[in-house]
């Protein structure tokens, strides 16, 4: 999706406040107030950095919070409901009210408790498919970037050859092999074709640590290659990771509720992409009964919106050059009410 | 030169694995299409008739043998005899079904993919401005937003509620397909619905990536020299940056190529229309194996080729690779 | 006509498309209709094709030798035969042909054509032309002789009452064209020479085909249809809009809440659905807990067809009375006196359900919370269903909510229907939901269901997936088959129902709709259920649909 560039390390911000504070006379705080740099580092300050960089971003964090907030939903949403999302609780199609907060479906089944266990599997199932094509990803990247040679001709082949395999339509064939497509068996073999993108950025990554001074001292002073690798590379490579876990994540849910849409999954699962195929089925729309259809459709969008939140800071935080953008407008602002070109940017 | 060798060897290698592999899969899926074709005579086939059409559907000789067999007749580009739209050669099913998906998913491509990098352009020119602040959130958004959803709301609120689109189908069926406006305007007319909701959930990634490579070779030193001799704004944005920042898109459309294909199945799914995916879902639904397998290989083939032509593209648009 | 198109002509655009097409569409009646979905059409017209072509052709193109009637048996029956007479042994059957028909080239249809097709279905085995052809082991049919030019004698193996059925529905092929076609099944027939109302094909594409006036037939006079268009669709949102708008006429597809979904859609919008045939659970007798007549009984007591007749099916299909694996369908040969005894299996009663399952020993031994077997074995089974057969998936639910209410641990599995059809005739399985056969008589149905060489694993017929032999009923519907009178045929008949109800080999759940929708804005004479002159749906298998299709007439505007 989006192109993770490795960016030198420089800081556009520190840069220019530097430039700002000499140059300048009028008191410091009144600076620090037009730019909106705070006098006092926070909290944050006492944070490893990645991580504060990330809770300092505000995209993210609002990604993090409605994350959270579905997860705890489908936690906790069940237990404040007395029916059985799989069990009929009422006439059919009754509109949304006091008796059903969103209302039921053709069957009759309690739409806001479908919707909050529907979120356990598809939340689970994303995230266990996007974890694990992540990880898969970051041991196959790894090694073909750090071992070289023949064991990176060979990987990357595979790599190469997964990238090229048909997605959508390999996965249809495969989930008919089983008789009955769970949401495990869809997660697994989401997890299994998805890892190539995270492999391929991970690859790359690891090749231009491979040649970083502190690898090559660690190399010289006789570390083992797998301490190496645990010790020095993988921490590095922590938001490529996360990056790759994000979007799988979000591949995979889409992926997910698009099988069990068009009715490849097991209809007796209650996951939001098989809410979508009853609503779809049972022509909810066709009768009106929008409660059906738009509360699953709105959680998948929703999710995918998080993640996608979740995505920018990470992209920021790997690239710091596109976090710059976020101040650049202030600075503009700064240095035009000062009379000075803003053109530089 | 020895790097478009490379790749070509790469990609040689690569067909034959995802030949191989499109031959195993489908022969892994339980049954085959005779236990369907009995089922419709609903008991009036008596015991001989019913063990002579499951004869005659079943699949002869080893899996070696068929594979061997298999072999040859891609090399011949014979895809064999579609069993479900009996007696159509797979190969103009295939192509019947691949035109109207590249009808979709080229126009859905070509606006994403236009549009998209503008936007990634003017987002990095001006970024951390309103319009990037405000629009490349909610681009790349809606690219998280599944085709299912989208393709359904559009075909339920401007083909079943508002009437404004046809339901289904290419083209009006009572005109015959040729080159003349009536006909082109029937099929843009019946392809828009289709084409917006492919084009909705992926112009967003277009968008993010050309943003993000502008924005990291905003600072990159040519670009500040092309400034210094004091160029045109606009001649650096587009002959300096965005030149230089095409380049990862294009191999990314590339790789997107197979996956937009094959994603249009679900797309197609709710608009009825008559493209590969299609095709696909009853072949699978009724075991037409030849159909699969050829699906399959036509979509392998459409990926590696599209990544050559990135490739070639790369080649000429990048002087430093001409030399590795 | 030719003064019409003179004037269209003058009077009509630029392109020659767009002049042709408003003479011909004020000129021809065309009546639309869509006996078969499908994603591209294929020029194909072979008439026993079962993947498409037999749906077209059959029946508007290629005539039976008969058509049964089977709502008014002995009215407009005749079709290529004009009387057939069965002897007083049963064991042959000579049809007497109609005089004076043409094949559509002009050739004369006679005794021949009926022989050689005969004699073809007997050579390609692998061709389904539905005659029940001897073989030495199997099929009853030995072979056709002509008599002369307009009579044939069939002869047969066994005595059979039933013949005529199975042999009204042979489609006579020409044998001028056929003779030299060696492999039928592969054959696409792309220029049909055939007998019925409308056989000539034109404007063939992707998109559909018209098959029109056959100039040589002998309907012409009270035809009022030029043309049928069977135009290409898949999906039920599409026909439904299509008819909604006028694009098509008669359809015969699944319905969701029609008076939601499909009636406010078009005031010429209509439906009718007459029960069809029944669905039932065919329970696999072979294993354990099925091999269970207690078991089985307490099955049925504990499903609450209401719910799936008003829910699960949308409130479309039709309550089953008797637990004898047939419905609605075949109520003319219900006995109530005889079956009365066994009505109490198709009620709802939970708690009496529990209580036969802990009389016959299935209690919960190992404190899971569900029942086991009386051996103590855990019981926890499946429930097959093909997946996106929405109306069954909900009824499959049900049930299984219904079990697992009384303690058994029954679940809804739901396979991809190609994996879904190859399991049934391994017999390996638990329980499916299947259909049961519509047919002339309930010996369609019932014979499959108790022909043991229909229970062998690998060949197992959708009917008789139970595998419970019951050596008896396959005498008396063999009896059934020999009987001549229908008073025979009834008691015989009786017999083997309450043989069902007493063995329960599979539990019966509702009658499922026949589907039949219809628009009345361009063409009226429609079968209502006021006016149910034939069985109205537009399928394959309802030899009266030409009936139907004569009998409409074009609204005049």
């Amino acid at each position: 999706m989006s192109d993770i560039i490795q960016a030198k390390p420089f800081s556009l911000t520190e840069a220019l406040d530097r430039e700002a504070m000499a140059s300048m006379a009028p008191s410091q705080a009144e600076l620090m107030e037009e730019l909106r740099v705070k006098p006092k580092p926070g909290w944050t300050s006492r944070l490893p950095p990645s991580l504060a960089a990330f809770v300092t971003n505000p995209k993210g964090m609002a990604g993090v919070v409605i994350l959270l907030a579905l997860v705890l939903f489908s936690v906790f949403g069940p237990m404040m409901s007395d029916y059985n999302p799989n069990r009929r609780a009422g006439k059919p199609h009754v509109a949304p009210g006091y008796e059903h907060v969103l209302g039921t479906t053709r069957m009759g089944k309690d739409v806001f408790t479908q919707l909050a266990y529907g979120g356990r599997i598809s939340l689970t199932v994303g995230f266990g498919a996007g974890i694990a094509a992540a990880l898969i990803g970051l041991a196959i990247g790894i090694s073909a970037g750090y071992f070289g040679g023949r064991v990176d001709d060979v990987l990357t082949f595979f790599v190469n050859v997964i990238l090229v395999l048909p997605g959508l339509p390999l996965i249809i064939v495969i989930a008919t092999l089983v008789e009955q497509a769970s949401p495990l068996v869809i997660g697994v073999v989401l997890a299994l074709t998805g890892w190539g993108w995270p492999a391929r950025t991970i690859r790359t990554q690891t090749l231009t640590l491979r040649t970083r001074e502190f690898v090559l001292s660690a190399e010289l002073m006789g570390e083992r290659k797998w301490r190496i690798v645990l010790k020095e590379i993988f921490p590095n490579m922590l938001s490529f990771f996360v990056g790759g876990l994000v979007l799988g994540t979000i591949a995979a849910i889409l992926a997910e509720a698009a099988l069990e849409f068009i009715g490849l999954g097991d209809p007796n699962a209650v996951t939001w992409g098989t809410m979508l195929f009853w609503a779809q089925s049972n022509m909810a729309l066709q009768s009106g009964a929008w409660w059906e259809i738009w509360p699953p459709a709105f959680a998948i969008m929703v999710t995918g919106a998080a993640l996608v939140l979740v995505n920018f800071a990470v992209d920021e935080i790997t690239n710091p050059q596109l976090k710059a953008g976020r101040k650049i407008s202030l600075i503009r602002k700064f240095l035009k009410r000062r009379g000075r070109s803003a053109d530089v940017f | 030169m020895v790097f478009l060798l490379r790749r070509l060897a790469f990609y040689v290698a690569a067909l034959f694995v995802a030949i191989t592999l499109n031959f195993f899969i489908p022969r892994l899926m339980p049954g085959d299409p005779s236990a369907r074709i009995i089922a419709s005579f609903q008991g009036r086939l008596n015991e001989a008739q019913v063990e002579a059409i499951r004869k005659s559907y079943g699949l002869t000789g080893s899996l070696w043998e068929q594979y061997v067999t298999y072999l040859g007749s891609v090399a011949r580009l014979d895809f064999g005899i579609s069993t479900v739209q009996f007696p159509e050669p797979t190969a103009s099913l295939l192509f019947y079904g691949a035109t109207w998906t590249l009808v979709l998913v080229g126009i859905a491509i070509f606006f994403a993919f236009i549009i998209g990098s503008m936007m990634g352009i003017h987002a990095a020119w001006n970024r951390g401005r309103f319009f990037d602040s405000v629009f490349t959130p909610i681009n790349v958004m809606l690219n998280a937003f599944t085709p299912a959803v989208v393709a359904l709301l559009l075909f339920y609120a401007f083909s079943l509620q508002l009437k404004w689109f046809p339901l289904g189908r290419a083209h009006d069926p009572s005109l015959m397909p040729g080159f003349d406006l009536q006909f082109i305007g029937s099929v843009l007319y019946h392809a828009t619905l289709p084409v917006l909701s492919i084009f909705l959930v992926s112009f967003g990634g277009w968008h993010l990536g050309m943003r993000n490579v502008m924005i990291n070779l905003l600072n990159e030193d040519f670009v500040i020299l092309a400034r210094a001799k004091g160029l045109s704004d606009r001649r650096v944005r587009y002959r300096y940056v965005a030149r230089n920042a095409i380049l990862p898109q294009i191999t990314s459309l590339a790789l997107s190529v197979g996956f937009l294909l094959g994603g249009a199945l679900v797309t197609e799914q709710v608009f009825n229309y008559p493209g590969l995916g299609k095709f696909t879902f009853t072949a699978i639904q009724s075991r037409d194996f030849s159909f699969i397998q050829g699906q399959l290989l036509l979509l392998t083939m459409s990926v590696l080729v599209a990544n050559l032509l990135s490739d070639i593209a790369n080649v000429i648009l990048d002087p430093r690779l001409r030399k590795g | 006509m030719s003064n019409l198109r003179t004037m269209a002509l003058a009077t009509a655009g630029l392109t020659a498309l767009a002049l042709a097409m408003p003479a011909l569409a004020q000129e021809e009646v065309i009546l639309r209709l869509l006996p078969h979905h499908t994603d591209a059409m294929t020029e194909n017209y072979n008439p026993n094709n079962p993947t498409g072509p037999q749906q077209r052709m059959r029946d508007f193109a290629y005539e039976p030798l008969w058509i049964d009637n089977l709502w008014h048996p002995g009215e407009n029956e005749a079709a290529l035969a004009e009387s057939f007479e069965i002897a007083e042994d049963m064991l042959s059957i000579t049809y007497k042909l109609r005089q004076g028909v043409k094949w559509s080239d002009g050739e004369d249809f006679n005794a021949d054509d009926v022989v050689f097709s005969f004699d073809y279905a007997k050579a390609h085995p692998d061709y389904p032309m539905g005659v029940d052809v001897y073989n030495g082991e199997t099929g009853n049919v030995v072979s056709a002789e002509k008599i002369d030019d307009h009579t044939v004698r069939f002869t047969l193996n066994e005595p059979d009452a039933l013949v005529r059925y199975g042999l009204g529905g042979l489609y006579p092929l020409p044998e001028h064209i056929w003779k030299d076609v060696e492999d039928p099944k592969n054959f696409a027939n792309t220029n049909p020479v055939a007998t019925g109302p409308w056989t000539e094909v034109r404007n063939f594409s992707r998109n559909g085909f018209e098959l029109c006036r056959n100039e040589l037939s002998r309907y012409n006079a009270d035809n009022a249809i030029d043309c049928l268009n069977f135009p290409q669709m898949n999906g039920n949102e599409q026909t439904v809009a299509a008819l909604s708008a006028g694009d098509l006429d008669w359809l015969g597809d699944g319905l969701t809440d029609p008076d939601v979904t499909f009636l406010p859609q078009s005031e010429f919008n209509n439906y009718w659905l007459p029960a069809g045939a029944d669905v039932n659970l065919q329970l696999n007798t072979t294993k354990a807990p099925f091999d269970n007549l207690e078991f089985r009984k307490a099955m049925s007591v504990a499903i609450d067809r209401d719910t799936l007749v008003d829910i699960a099916t949308f409130g479309l299909t039709t309550h089953t009375k008797y637990p004898i694996g047939t419905g609605e369908l075949f109520n003319t040969w219900y006995e109530p006196e005889e079956l009365e005894p066994y009505a109490w299996l198709m009620q709802y009663d939970p708690d009496k359900a529990m209580e036969m399952l802990d009389e016959a020993g299935f209690v919960d031994a190992d404190g899971d919370g569900w029942r086991d077997n009386p051996d103590g074995t855990p019981i926890a089974f499946g429930i097959s269903m093909p997946s996106g057969w929405t109306d069954w998936v909900n009824t499959g639910q049900t049930v299984a909510e219904n079990l697992q209410d009384i303690g058994i641990n029954a679940s809804l599995r739901t396979m991809d229907q190609g994996a879904w059809f190859d399991a049934a005739p391994q017999g390996n399985f638990d329980v499916y939901v299947m259909w049961t056969n519509a047919g002339p008589t309930p010996h369609s149905q019932y014979h499959p269901m108790f022909n043991p060489r229909l229970m062998v694993p690998g060949q197992i017929d959708f009917q008789a997936m139970h595998q419970l032999a019951l050596p008896e009923a396959h005498e008396l519907l063999n009896a059934f088959r020999a009987s001549p009178s229908r008073e025979d045929q009834q008691r015989l008949l009786t017999q083997v129902h309450k043989l069902v109800a007493e063995n329960v080999p599979v539990i019966s759940l509702f009658a499922n709709p026949t589907w039949y929708e219809y628009s009345t804005r361009r063409f009226t004479g429609w079968v209502t259920e006021e006016n149910p002159f034939v069985r109205p749906q537009v399928h394959d298998g309802t030899r009266e649909r030409v009936l139907h299709a004569l009998a409409l007439k074009p609204i005049q505007n």
